[in-house]
């Protein structure tokens, strides 16, 4: 495996509260790496970072060797990486088929139009709640519709890296597992990497390949998600369970 | 019954005016959270571009293309040379670039074209037409009517079945996801600032050659009745803005015919106090609006 991903010593913060500290990652190609941690404990931070939404303080992001600090936030998708926010992002007033079709308005050329078109095809196959809904608007949605909204969206733009941010929040077991499952389905199929945030630890580690322990904004432990699953010692201290 | 005939005519005829300044103030006000109090001034200044090329190349239309077109570059630059900066700053910040952008363009346009009022000729003729000895409408209330029905039509073309139109919502909407499915906010909010100015410019266009005459000041009262319209309609909705233009032109007029020109000014405000009592939110208000 290459990796795909690099994170070096990335520090960042709101204001003057410094909530990342010299934080390392490596994500691999067609790899699920989990960000695990309690509330507050800088995983969705550590996302928006990678995105550009918040700029680090210091640190290198480097993606396919690219480094994606100097990248602006508008061009992430054109070179590959979706950010699905924490909430979804689902924009309550477009209806379902405009916020796909805005997943692919990145595109330029004279088969843009085509390929966008071809694209929200497959969410509509992927997701057949969305295909009977296209034509509602977003606030009309259920929390497990929205977030297959939010996924399908950011499957219009084909990416290489998918950052997930807490797919599960607010939606019933059976929906986050069938959710969760589908990336696993998209890894072995499209090949796709996700780096996922996700509280419920155990449904991410049952899907995920690699996990990251997030505590106070340090990596605390990371390795295969099966051996962070048997490690008592870390479920007890850093994951609840 | 004639006298409200022809009261309802030229209250549609002025509503459409205010109709076009609250549709300008609602499509910045939806994307910044600005209220631009520079709007009126912004209009008055694309007049005296019109009126310019006008009297140097007598052509009417020239004059009128002149002032759409300045009023899109001039929404623009003041977005982003006075207002970017302070798109995320407390409102009354914006307030008072706002009302000192407007004291500069007047300051300006009195030092270049004086204080003097210049007449400003109609595109068509303003002579009514009369059906068994009630006046309707002339052919200026036509065309005015018109070009604002056509604004709110390029302008729902646009923004509802184009992919700018598309970005454009993304980013009124919720601007950090735009920006993570590649859409450029900064340069739409750019866009809206300029199609608003074309809307307030539009609106110079319509209601300065009905005696208004042009001067500086020339489209301060403007402003406020279009700004009434827009609270009416909900601030919100574009649609909402062109419901409040046209009823505000309508209590106007009637208020006008039945009590007296004096009172005007009052029944602007009644009508602004009667709807937000009823509505606070306005007759579209935000939740209303985004349903449809």
């Amino acid at each position: 495996m290459t990796a795909l991903l690099e994170v070096e010593a990335v520090c960042a913060g709101y204001g003057r509260a410094q909530v990342l500290h010299e934080v390392d990652l490596t994500i691999e190609e067609g790899s699920i790496t989990a960000v695990l941690g309690a509330n507050g404990a800088g995983k969705t931070t550590l996302l928006r970072s990678l995105s550009g939404l918040l700029k680090p303080w210091r640190g290198r992001v480097r993606y396919r060797g690219r480094d994606l600090l100097s990248t602006p936030v508008e061009d992430l998708v054109t070179i590959g990486v979706a950010h699905v926010p924490e909430g979804r992002g689902v924009i309550a007033e477009l209806t379902v088929d405009e916020n796909l079709r805005l997943g692919g308005l990145w595109r330029r050329g004279s088969t843009a139009k085509d390929e966008t078109a071809t694209a929200v095809r497959d969410v509509y196959a992927l997701f057949e709640p969305l295909a009977r809904r296209r034509n509602n608007p977003g606030h009309q949605l259920s929390g497990g519709e929205r977030q297959m909204l939010a996924l399908g969206r950011a499957l219009v733009a084909k990416p290489s890296l998918l950052l997930l941010d807490e797919p599960s929040l607010g939606l019933a077991p059976p929906v986050t597992a069938s959710i969760l499952a589908l990336l696993r389905h998209l890894r072995d199929e499209t090949g796709l990497s996700v780096l996922l945030v996700e509280q419920n630890v155990h449904s991410a580690l049952a899907i995920a390949d690699e996990g990251v322990v997030v505590s106070l904004g340090r990596v605390v432990a990371r390795g295969p998600a099966a051996q962070l699953k048997a490690d008592e010692g870390l479920r007890h201290a850093y994951l609840g369970f | 019954m004639s006298r409200f005939v022809f009261l309802t005519f030229n209250g549609l005829s002025f509503g459409a005016v205010y109709a076009a300044v609250a549709l300008a103030l609602v499509l910045i006000w939806r994307t910044t959270r600005i209220l631009n109090f520079a709007q009126g001034a912004m209009a008055m200044a694309t007049s005296y571009v019109a009126l310019t090329v006008t009297q140097h190349t007598h052509s009417y239309w020239l004059g009128f293309a002149a002032a759409l077109v300045a009023g899109f570059f001039i929404g623009g630059i003041v977005e982003r040379v006075a207002f970017r900066r302070a798109e995320h700053a407390p409102h009354l910040n914006t307030i008072v670039i706002g009302v000192g952008l407007l004291i500069l363009m007047q300051a300006i346009a009195g030092m270049l074209y004086g204080q003097a009022n210049r007449d400003f000729p109609p595109a068509f003729s303003t002579t009514t037409y009369k059906a068994g000895g009630t006046a309707l409408f002339s052919n200026e209330d036509i065309f005015t009517v018109l070009s604002v029905l056509g604004l709110m039509a390029v302008l729902g073309v646009l923004l509802t079945k184009t992919p700018t139109g598309l970005r454009m919502r993304a980013s009124a909407f919720a601007p950090e996801v735009a920006r993570l499915l590649g859409v450029r906010v900064a340069r739409l909010l750019t866009l809206g600032w300029a199609l608003a100015a074309v809307a307030g410019a539009l609106a110079g266009m319509l209601v300065i050659p009905t005696g208004l005459g042009l001067y500086p000041g020339a489209m301060d009262g403007v402003f406020v009745l279009g700004f009434t319209g827009a609270v009416v309609g909900g601030l919100e909705s574009p649609v909402g803005a062109v419901i409040g233009g046209v009823l505000t032109g309508l209590a106007l007029s009637y208020a006008s015919g039945y009590i007296g020109s004096d009172i005007t000014q009052l029944a602007a405000l009644v009508l602004l106090v009667a709807v937000l009592l009823v509505r606070p939110n306005g007759l579209i208000s935000r939740s209303a609006a985004r349903r449809v």
